[in-house]
């Protein structure tokens, strides 16, 4: 927790730095690829692939890690827990940056990112699911847009239309919560259409349902691991009052996932009983299956719950890193592991270098933003001029 | 046994789902109509037993769509001991299965009644229509290629090398052709009529009398009658389906019937979340108030009965002082009498008396004081 | 199946197929579209309501 290793502001040449650079450098390059070669140069995609990380990992996994920003304002200014007030910008910053890179990633993945629009604006296909997932995207990347904006305008000093955008703040919160409801668990509706597909321990009728409630203990889980890490390295931001509340919101969030993983747990043998699909646990695909509920699942909710009770901050920063990994490894499950499992191995997916490149391109964009925000603007303390208090 | 009781479960389980998880899975919007399709909508037959694998149909359905040249020439038969599926440039494709290679299975876009390629679309460039083509219009196409993923026939293809203009691609039954009055190029083509064009109630009359006249022929089930909610291309064969690539484990249920529930809790979510989240809101919000008002109340009760203790104390001390004064006049009263004989000594020591009764009420006050500083 | 109809049948047929859904799919498209309408108006409502109905509670 000492701030041995925390980058100094004016020297430039950090080993971050550096590796940021490279991968930024790399990353542009790879985005001149990708755009005058097309997808066939820069991915193994294929016919019987057609979605490969870029949708598994950056958008599924993208749009779940980023349900803190609901979670954390809706049990703030909804639930009425104050004492998570200091939590909730950081979240929100996390959030609207992590919506804003998945609509980024997009326009890497789809064919004619011009035409993004297109679903809103000019010809709604609304009997997609994919359809609720755009509108809800867009409409929720601009909800956290305003809600974000009063840490900008703090800084630029716009005060009268911070104050006015501040009075938003219960129904901006409200609206997060509708629309995070409807596109996380819409992300898990995208596959209800193929049965065929998907192997029959991840297809569900309650995918939908799935999605959303794992989504609010991943969020949780990487407003502490994000917490954590800005402890480490930006904790010269940070105020009293954030310094103070850190370890109640550690503890209350770790305590919350903790319990609605075991929540989820309970579920996802519901699906296992409801479809009768305990025979397939005792094939390979089971023992992988069983990896991720038991191994990314319930142990860091273990984890969790042992960490709550023994008040160790410590354990239970693990467990959420933990976490974060078992949503990654059921995301990508669902859209690239178990998907197509009926297919010889030889025409199964696996991605190629500079998919992999081009998404770590994109987590590196998203930390050098934060970094730049929250070293500039009141994120991880409050600007004198408005306290809450 | 095992597994009829494990298909028992299997649809006693989802009569439960269905139940128990109400909004969540059936309760879709179209619960109660049933779409039967376009009235006269047209299709092909393709009777398996019948192909001869001349690669004829790939040949006809490259060149009415302007397709590019293959490697390899279409008379070249040695393509067939490759399992192929449709690709880009290649809308059709013949693929050999059985012991000798002697059964023949074409592929290409089913023409779904009910396309799940169309349900997918985000921007409806995906159409079923009345004549029965599923057609695809690429100046909507976003390229998102949730299409692919979610035809279970595993047909539409993606123009992965083209940059700015990739398509999806696949058969179209010769839409364009069959507004000309024309057959279908493969159809067209085809010298065993294998493959027969005509109306989809037709075709399947003409498919169930021939199941009929050689039961021994014919596997007794027309595939793409009832598989993802029926398709327009029917198919008739004399080996079990599954063993010649074409999957028997793909149900009855369409694509909009597998999404609908989802589609429909969406406007359930929106009509009850806001109600609920507000209603939280406002519950925790009148708490916050009560425990204010509790807090205030508290708080006034403790400083009342401070302010009470205090007068208490106070009064208690003023009685003592005037008890005292008293008791020190009566004091002094008897002393005088009894030795008002020595009258110098007496006058010095009322004197003394005097004073100490200042004293003491300077003390009196200074713990008032105190007492307001505590409120 | 090119039989050519003409005249007024024709045209009756032609209305037919443009007024009534014969497919889900088409019945979802129509249906989700409206609903979404709904949805946004209810989305704008609540919030109204909700401010006139405590207008004149005194925080
Ligand atoms: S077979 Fe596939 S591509 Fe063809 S109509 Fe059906 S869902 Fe669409
Ligand atoms: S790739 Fe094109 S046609 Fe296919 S679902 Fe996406 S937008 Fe629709």
């Amino acid at each position: 927790m000492d701030s041995d290793n925390r980058i100094p502001e004016n020297k430039k040449l950090t080993t971050f730095n550096v590796v940021t650079g490279i991968i930024l450098a790399g990353g542009v390059v790879l985005t001149i690829l990708r755009f005058t070669m097309g997808l066939g140069t820069v991915t193994n995609l294929d016919n019987n692939n057609p979605w490969g990380i870029w949708i598994g990992f950056d958008l599924l996994c993208g749009v779940a890690l980023a349900a803190g920003g609901y979670v954390t304002s809706a049990t703030c200014y909804i639930f009425g827990l104050k004492r998570f007030h200091s939590a909730v910008r950081p979240a929100i910053l996390t959030a609207f940056l992590g919506y804003a890179l998945v609509v980024l990633a997009l326009h890497y993945d789809v064919g004619r990112p011009w035409r993004l629009p297109y679903p809103v604006f000019y010809s709604p296909g609304t009997s997609s699911l994919l359809y609720e997932v755009g509108l809800c995207v867009f409409l929720y990347l601009t909800v956290l847009f305003i809600e974000y904006s009063p840490a900008a305008m703090e800084w630029l000093g716009f005060k009268k239309l911070r104050n006015v955008v501040v009075k938003l703040t219960l129904l901006l919160t409200i609206f997060g919560v509708v629309l995070s409801t409807l596109h996380q668990s819409s992300l898990g509706a995208l596959f209800l259409i193929v049965p065929s597909k998907l192997h029959p321990l991840w297809y569900s009728s309650y995918l939908p349902v799935y999605f959303f409630i794992s989504s609010m203990f991943a969020g949780m889980s990487m407003v502490i691991f994000e917490g954590s890490l800005a402890h480490r390295h930006l904790k010269d931001k940070m105020d009293e009052t954030h310094l103070r509340e850190n370890t109640g919101v550690v503890l209350g969030f770790g305590k919350a996932a903790s319990f609605i993983m075991m929540g989820y747990v309970g579920i996802k043998i519901i699906g296992l009983s409801i479809d009768n699909n305990w025979h397939y646990l005792t094939t390979g695909w089971g023992l992988w299956y069983l990896l991720e509920l038991i191994g990314f699942v319930l142990f860091p909710g273990i984890l969790y719950a042992v960490g709550s009770r023994e008040k160790n901050l410590t354990l239970i920063r693990v467990a959420s890193l933990w976490t974060v990994l078992g949503i990654v490894l059921n995301r990508l499950n669902i859209s690239v592991v178990a998907f197509n499992w009926h297919l010889p191995s030889a025409q199964r997916y696996c991605p190629s270098f500079m998919e992999i490149a081009t998404s770590v391109f994109i987590v590196t964009l998203g930390i050098v933003i934060y970094r730049f925000i929250a070293t500039r603007m009141p994120i991880l303390h409050e600007h004198p001029d408005y306290r809450a208090h | 046994m095992a597994i009829s009781r494990r298909k028992f479960l299997g649809s006693l389980g989802a009569a439960i789902g269905a139940t128990t998880s109400g909004v969540l899975t059936k309760a879709y919007g179209a619960a109660n109509k049933e779409f039967k399709g376009y009235p006269g909508s047209s299709g092909v037959l393709h009777d398996i037993t019948l192909c001869i694998g001349c690669r004829k149909c790939e040949q006809a359905c490259n060149k009415v769509n302007d397709l590019p040249q293959p490697e390899k020439p279409f008379d070249d038969l040695t393509v067939l001991q490759q399992k192929r599926r449709t690709q880009a440039d290649e809308y059709t494709v013949v693929n050999q299965f059985g012991p000798q290679g002697s059964v023949f299975v074409k592929k290409q876009c089913n023409h779904c009644l009910e396309p799940a390629c169309a349900s997918a679309c985000f921007v409806k460039a995906f159409k079923k229509t009345p004549a029965g083509p599923v057609v695809y219009d690429a100046d909507l196409c976003v390229g998102c290629r949730y299409c692919m993923v979610a035809c279970s026939f595993e047909v539409p293809a993606y123009e992965y090398d083209k940059v700015l203009t990739p398509r999806v691609t696949k058969c179209t039954m010769c839409a364009p052709r069959l507004a000309e009055g024309k057959l279908p190029g493969c159809v067209e083509a085809c010298p065993r009529e294998a493959l027969i064009f005509g109306e989809r109630d037709m075709l399947l009359k003409i498919a169930k009398s021939r199941i009929q006249k050689h039961p021994d022929h014919y596997v007794d089930h027309v595939y793409g009658e009832h598989e993802m909610g029926g398709t327009s291309w029917l198919y008739l064969s004399g080996q079990p389906f599954e063993s010649i690539g074409m999957r028997e484990d793909l149900g009855t249920a369409s694509a909009p019937e597998l999404t609908s529930g989802a589609l429909s809790t969406v406007p359930i979510i929106v009509g009850l979340w806001p109600v609920l989240l507000t209603g939280v809101y406002a519950i925790s919000k009148r708490k916050d108030k009560i425990a204010k008002e509790e807090q205030d109340q508290a708080l006034h009760t403790a400083s009342v009965q401070a302010t009470e203790e205090m007068n208490q104390k106070i009064e208690a001390l003023r009685e003592k002082m005037v008890k005292e004064k008293t008791a020190a006049i009566n004091f002094e009263v008897k002393k005088a009498l009894e030795e008002a004989a020595k009258e110098k000594e007496a006058e010095k020591q009322i004197e003394i008396h005097e004073e100490k009764d200042s004293t003491s009420t300077g003390e009196l006050e200074d713990s008032q004081e105190n007492g307001k500083q505590e409120e | 199946m090119s039989t050519r109809i003409t005249g007024p049948i024709r045209r009756l047929k032609e209305d037919i197929l443009e007024n009534t859904i014969f497919t889900l799919q088409d019945f979802m498209t129509c249906t989700k579209g409206l609903t979404y309408i709904i949805m946004g108006g209810i989305l704008v409502f609540m919030p109204l309501f909700w401010k006139f109905l405590t207008d004149r509670e005194d925080d």
